[in-house]
């Protein structure tokens, strides 16, 4: 466990998250090198099935970052997003997914030490929490037989 | 409740609205009663309504698009008429409801095998059977759906036309007790729990097409590019199907049960339906269907809502279940 190094994919809002990590790197804030940037148009573009699916092939944690309320660049896709993914992470709690690989946050394209503090405190999280292994996708049948009986 | 009446109120609205179909259940082979659509006013003498029936009527509407419909509906499908009218997909001036009331549907999977049954009439909180030769009456308490059950709303919300009569009463609570009993379960036995359901799932997406909220004309689980999942029923594939959509319903279920009794493998999906209303309910304070002109809770926004967003207004000091 010690040795684990957790992949964490992180979805970033083009306008203020995704900048506020190009802030970081800019600024030369150090922060653990495990996660992945995707870069969507707003956190409202984030469908929650983003997150079983990059659950499901196998990342440890998913992070979604996107404006502050009142900041987003279309007016109001963080607020459907608080809406949803807040839905949503409860339901990963409610069925026993631990909702601690999930995260969700705010961050403005100034906040470049925010986000590399961010980063910290989530990899820490995810690699206490351990290894994804109770939602990851399985061959199928044929897949597993045929590799079992070569 | 008499046939007859119903017969006569339908006939009357068919009548009196020009409609160009009426949905409603007809009695089929075995006695139970089946979804059709008639078109005329001497096909109509054959509509029937009691506990028999399964589906929820509604699930038709978004295929009849531009047709004026009438449909026989008792508070489920009424409440499922209203999304389906608040969310776009009907105009309420092409719809003619008939209100029902109900007793709460059976579900035929607590009759066991059915082989050679055949259903008879429902009277006084009874049903008969016929089974092997032989006739039983049976109380339909002990048979109902898991959702008639707990139904709070049994008479419609929405209707043009009203039969009288007497509906279900007393919600047995069972379904929160459930979802409660699973909340203050270990995570870990939760997770055991549904993996369990999954495991059962054969993915026939019968849930789905039984479902009137469910008229999405194209379903993730079809898509290929991306493929969401794997065609097989795996366990976390399954896991996918499920929590998707019962994310996609949250807020906009009704629990009228229809997916339930239309599951061939007796998954639970009402605790999860359940949880999810429930929780939707709490969050933004909404109930389901209830009021024409009512955005979906996930389909609008409020400045004041809670936040549990790291950086954010609140902290994450508040969880959901453990």
């Amino acid at each position: 466990m010690e040795n684990f190094e957790p992949k964490i994919i992180a979805f970033l809002c083009n306008w203020c998250s995704y900048a506020g990590a190009d802030l970081a790197g800019v600024s030369r804030f150090q922060y653990p090198p495990h996660v992945r940037v995707i870069r969507v148009p707003c956190s409202g573009r984030v469908n929650p099935l983003f997150v079983l699916k990059t659950l499901y092939e196998g990342a440890d944690g998913v992070l979604v970052s996107g404006c502050h309320p009142g900041d987003c660049h279309y007016q109001s896709g963080n607020y459907y997003a608080r809406r949803r993914l807040e839905v949503f992470k409860k339901l990963l709690d409610f069925v026993g997914l631990n909702p601690a690989r999930f995260k969700m946050a705010w961050i403005s394209a100034s906040e470049g030490a925010q986000f590399a503090q961010l980063i910290r405190e989530f990899t820490a999280e995810v690699k206490e929490t351990g290894p994804n292994q109770e939602f990851v996708r399985e061959k199928a049948d044929l897949v597993r037989f045929l590799n079992e009986n070569r | 409740m008499r046939t007859d009446d119903l017969i006569l109120k339908c006939q009357e609205a068919f009548r009196e609205k020009e409609l160009d179909l009426f949905l409603g259940f007809e009695r089929s082979s075995s006695g139970f009663l089946k979804p059709a659509v008639f078109t005329s006013l001497e096909s109509l003498e054959k509509i029937s309504w009691d506990p028999s029936a399964s589906l929820n009527l509604a699930t038709f509407i978004p295929r009849f698009k531009g047709k004026k419909v009438g449909i026989i509906a008792p508070g489920c499908v009424s409440r499922s008429l209203v999304i389906l009218i608040n969310e776009g997909q009907v105009s309420r001036d092409r719809l003619t409801v008939v209100g029902v009331p109900c007793q709460g549907l059976i579900e035929r999977k607590k009759l066991g095998d059915l082989k050679g049954v055949r259903f008879l009439d429902s009277q006084n909180g009874k049903f008969t059977l016929q089974r092997g030769g032989q006739i039983v009456e049976l109380p339909l308490e002990n048979y109902l759906s898991e959702s008639c059950l707990d139904c709070d709303h049994s008479g419609p919300v929405l209707y043009d036309y009203l039969i009288e009569g007497s509906s279900r009463k007393n919600p047995s609570g069972n379904l929160e007790k459930r979802v409660k009993a699973l909340v203050e379960l270990s995570p870990g036995e939760r997770l055991l729990y549904f993996k369990k359901e999954a495991e059962k799932c054969i993915r026939c997406y019968a849930c789905r097409q039984a479902c009137p909220m469910c008229y999405c004309e194209s379903c993730f689980v079809e898509s290929s590019e991306p493929r969401w999942l794997q065609a097989a029923p795996e366990v976390a594939d399954n896991l996918i199907w499920l929590l998707t959509r019962v994310y996609h319903l949250a807020g906009r279920c009704v629990q009228c049960g229809s997916c339930a009794r239309a599951c061939p493998e007796g998954v639970d999906l009402m605790s999860l339906l359940a949880w999810a209303n429930q929780s939707v309910s709490e969050l933004f304070q909404y109930q389901p269907g209830l009021e024409i002109g009512e955005k979906p809770a996930l389909g609008e926004y409020r400045l004041e809502d809670p936040d549990f967003f790291w950086g954010g207004g609140l902290t994450e000091g508040k969880k959901c279940c453990s």
